[in-house]
């Protein structure tokens, strides 16, 4: 198999197959929004049991940094299932789906650099690849 | 990047606690137990974001009285990998490159696998300053890097990553 081909995916299973030992069940990919979302619901939930509740610092860099990263896009739940669902719809999954929705790559060319495993034979054509991509980028702008 | 992951871990609790509010107990164990650490086996736990499951408690028999719960949650966590494309937040530059942020993780991108047109500058703020076009990597720009290598110490991930590539370096 062409190595730049193997791409993340391959580091990702054999890391989870590692992991397995040490007790991880199942590991699903994230994408940035929907971490945001996750991490406000945990926000929300704290406070709600603890009035002055503050997030460990852990909390706070990571939510600085979605902040800083998804600027622009919103925390919409909806569209967030949304573009989760279009990519697995297109059988886009796991990693290579968290990737491109964390990337939000203008046109395929750039989603074939950045993300190489989507070349392979069974993947998505060009102009399919870019009709998806205009897609992603309609939206980033749900609020 | 971040992954949903199901972990299952013991936890020990005093006597102290078997009481009504055990369950809760435990909750808050495992929750401070395990969030804000890292390890190179499930990378920074961010947060717990459930607990699914608790086993039935077992005494220990070193005489110390602890029970000991066996307790599956679902927690984010955050992971990079090798080959990996993320954006991240510039946090200093120096002459042997620049280190960046993203969420916990800390990456250091050298010189050498910075663009050729980049010249440091270390007027005022230090900075890589293109030639062609004036693009300036400086603290708190965004900057889309690749990684590509992770090292894992004890309780820490470092990663080394890259900028030389076509459509990597400061997103506008």
């Amino acid at each position: 198999m062409d190595p730049e081909q193997e791409g993340v995916q391959e580091e990702v299973d054999e890391f989870l197959k590692d992991a397995n030992i040490h007790g991880v069940k199942e590991a699903q990919a994230l994408t940035n929004q929907e971490v945001a979302i996750l991490l406000e619901r945990y926000q929300t939930t704290n406070t709600q049991a603890q009035p002055g509740f503050c997030p460990p610092p852990m909390v706070a860099k990571t939510q600085a940094y979605l902040d800083r990263v998804i600027a622009g896009a919103g925390r919409n739940e909806e569209a967030a299932q949304a573009v989760r669902d279009r990519l697995i719809e297109h059988g886009i999954e796991g990693v290579e789906m968290a990737l491109l929705a964390n990337l939000i790559p203008e046109t395929a060319e750039e989603a074939y650099a950045l993300i190489p495993s989507l070349k392979r034979k069974d993947g998505l054509s060009r102009q399919d690849l870019d009709a998806l991509l205009e897609e992603l980028q309609s939206y980033r702008t749900y609020h | 990047m971040f992954f949903h992951i199901v972990i299952e871990q013991n936890v020990d609790l005093e006597p102290q606690y078997f009481g009504p509010s055990l369950r809760k107990t435990i909750n808050t164990k495992i929750t401070e137990k395990v969030e804000g650490t890292c390890s190179g086996q499930h990378g920074y736990i961010v947060c717990v974001t459930n607990i699914l499951e608790v086993g039935k408690g077992k005494i220990r028999a070193d005489g110390s009285g602890l029970a000991t719960f066996k307790v599956s949650f679902g927690c984010v966590t955050f992971r990079p990998f090798k080959g990996e494309v993320l954006d991240c937040i510039v946090s200093s530059v120096n002459k042997m490159g620049f280190f960046a942020e993203a969420g916990p993780l800390q990456i250091f991108v050298s010189s050498h696998l910075i663009p050729e047109d980049y010249e440091y500058s270390s007027a005022n703020d230090a900075a890589y300053v293109s030639r062609l076009d004036g693009v300036r990597i400086e603290e708190r720009a965004e900057v889309r890097v690749r990684i590509v290598g992770v090292r894992i110490d004890a309780a820490e991930l470092f990663c080394i990553g890259t900028v030389n590539e076509d459509f990597l370096g400061v997103i506008a």
